[in-house]
């Protein structure tokens, strides 16, 4: 093609279209940690959390952030008494704060869940237990996340 | 519909604490992923998890989307749960 058509009316509707879906393509929903504060603001309100009694594991290193094994035990014997009400993990970096809470009584033997979580990038992820009597007990634990999952 | 598949122990004595395990068949899709054309493919997740013992909810779990909750897009595994008989 000479130069006199490098502006040619088909290479401007190539180049055109070409932008506009670029365009179209919605700006990544990128979370801050400002974002899993105000997660856990929601639902536990400005009451202060205590750190330990909680034990979170993740892996420092994820290899596949499509599947992250997650461990969370709570130190509690888990009577009528004293038991774990609720348990809520949260994410610094992924699009949405939230990731699960999980709900326990004491027909719980054990306050100890495992599951798997996906991680969009490295990141520190935060786990907040909430005791019967109101108390709040948290911890948090970093994971580098080598293949981040495509949740964008 | 999901595929669930529970494990739990064949004998427990009372009180005795056991483990159940859940596995549920679930892409948990994020609503974030683009199939080949480009077209947004649709949101699907499994939003809540209930395991009730004689209609007592013994335990529950709220699962969120795009965020990570869940395992490989394939299938779920929400609770490795231990509890009370």
């Amino acid at each position: 093609m000479s130069d006199k058509h490098l502006l040619s009316r088909r290479r401007v509707l190539e180049y055109g279209s070409g932008l506009l879906a670029i365009a179209m393509i919605p700006a990544p929903a990128i979370a801050a940690p400002t974002d899993a504060d105000a997660a856990h603001q929601a639902l536990f309100g400005d009451r202060t959390v205590t750190e330990g009694r909680v034990v979170l594991k993740v892996p420092p290193i994820s290899e596949n952030g499509y599947s992250v094994p997650l461990s969370v035990e709570v130190d509690s014997p888990m009577t009528e008494n004293d038991h774990v009400v609720r348990i809520a993990i949260f994410s610094e970096e992924n699009p949405l704060p939230d990731v699960a809470r999980f709900e326990l009584g004491p027909r719980a033997g054990k306050a100890r869940i495992d599951t798997r979580i996906r991680l969009g990038n490295t990141q520190k992820i935060r786990a907040v237990a909430e005791m019967n009597d109101g108390a709040l007990y948290g911890t948090s634990t970093f994971s580098i996340v080598t293949l981040a999952a495509r949740v964008l | 519909m999901a595929m669930t598949r529970i494990a739990a122990p064949a004998q427990a004595a009372a009180g005795e604490i056991i483990q159940l395990k859940v596995l549920i068949r679930h892409p948990m899709e994020t609503g974030y992923r683009r199939d080949l054309y480009g077209k947004q493919i649709p949101r699907d997740i499994l939003k809540r998890f209930e395991c009730r013992y004689n209609g007592e909810t013994v335990f529950a779990a709220e699962l969120f989307p795009a965020v990570a909750a869940d395992p490989f897009p394939d299938f779920l595994y929400p609770s490795d749960r231990i509890w009370r008989t």
